[in-house]
């Protein structure tokens, strides 16, 4: 590439796009100088981002030290892992960094089941971060504040099991597919249950909010 | 005439890809999913609000640190980083062969330095 070609101890990578910030990364062997640079540069444009998700999806599960480790840890192994991240041809620079954003959301998802599984004991089951999830058409919202606040009531109404199963099996939601085995297991063992009795409490659930929705607009 | 078994568990069946369509929105719009797809981050990057900024704890601030941190755990940090007798013999060697160091370099081995005297601290 011929960016990645010019680049030097000195340069100025603010206009590079994360692709090339992180081939810059993953040449660290060949020249730490720009690699470092590069790296700054890529922490600069998406820590903030990766903090704000992980804070709100590690409320009441992890401390203030656990989610600080979970966003260290996925920038980090975004660092590692540098030259595995797949552009998938993108040029566009804003949806390059939604892509990235989106590469970063699955390493660090997989870093926080580790996490969890270290936390209870469990044998590491990582799933494969470098491949991507089926990217649907880009959605438009379907909620108009009114049905949004009823959508919110509706999942408070749910007990904190039944938030959890929802959580986690739309967290790991694919089109066409099953939810990941190792996923389905640590969900069982960490509710102690079955996973047929994890899919009832899915059904349940959905049951349930229909029914809140419905008697509150008749 | 009412409608046929199988037109209702249709209308049932969509009815609940809808509502679980919403459920997943409003997860996405509370922070309770990590967006994995770039339609995803763009929907959630859209409910963010005002409130929603956060600044990075102290620890998360300089990439710098957040990598060296990371790689003195791994006993890797020496790859990266000089200690302060390597910087002083380069600056000696440069001295010696009567030839300027550049400014970006000379920033770089302070703030090298630095960091490392912090690192110590910590």
């Amino acid at each position: 590439m011929e960016s990645v070609q010019a680049a030097g101890p000195g340069v100025d990578l603010r206009y590079e796009n994360d692709e090339d910030l992180l081939i810059y990364m993953s040449m660290r062997a060949d020249d730490p100088a720009v690699a470092r640079a590069a790296w700054a540069e890529f922490f600069r444009r998406h820590a903030k981002y990766l903090y704000r998700r992980c804070l709100r999806f590690t409320k009441n599960v992890l401390d203030e030290a656990g989610t600080n480790d979970l966003v260290q840890e996925t920038l980090i192994r975004a660092y590692d892992r540098a030259g595995t991240f797949d552009a998938a041809g993108i040029k566009d620079t804003e949806r390059l960094a939604r892509r990235t954003r989106a590469w970063l959301g699955r390493i660090a998802l997989n870093i926080f089941r580790d996490m969890l599984r270290d936390r209870d004991g469990r044998r590491e089951v990582p799933l494969d971060e470098n491949d991507p999830a089926p990217e649907p058409e880009p959605r438009q919202t379907s909620l108009t504040s009114a049905r949004r606040q009823l959508i919110d009531e509706a999942i408070d109404s749910l007990s904190e099991r039944e938030q959890i199963v929802l959580r986690t099996v739309f967290q790991y939601f694919e089109p066409g597919k099953n939810l990941p085995r190792p996923v389905i297991e640590d969900l069982a063992n960490s509710l102690k249950t079955t996973s047929d009795n994890l899919r009832q409490i899915k059904s349940r659930a959905l049951r349930k909010m229909k029914q809140y929705i419905k008697s509150r607009t008749g | 005439m009412g409608k046929k078994p199988h037109d209702i568990e249709k209308a049932t069946a969509d009815e609940f890809e809808e509502l679980e369509q919403q459920v997943y929105e409003a997860f996405l719009a509370r922070g309770w999913i990590i967006p994995q797809t770039e339609g995803d981050v763009s929907a959630a990057e859209a409910t963010m609000t005002d409130e929603d900024n956060e600044e990075l704890p102290p620890e998360l601030r300089d990439p710098d640190l957040v990598l060296n941190r990371s790689l003195r755990r791994r006993g890797r940090v020496a790859v990266l980083q000089p200690d302060d007798g390597g910087t002083s013999e380069l600056l000696a060697r440069a001295a010696r062969a009567g030839k300027n160091i550049p400014p970006e370099v000379e920033d770089r081995m302070k703030r090298d330095r630095k960091t490392a005297e912090h690192l110590d601290d910590e």
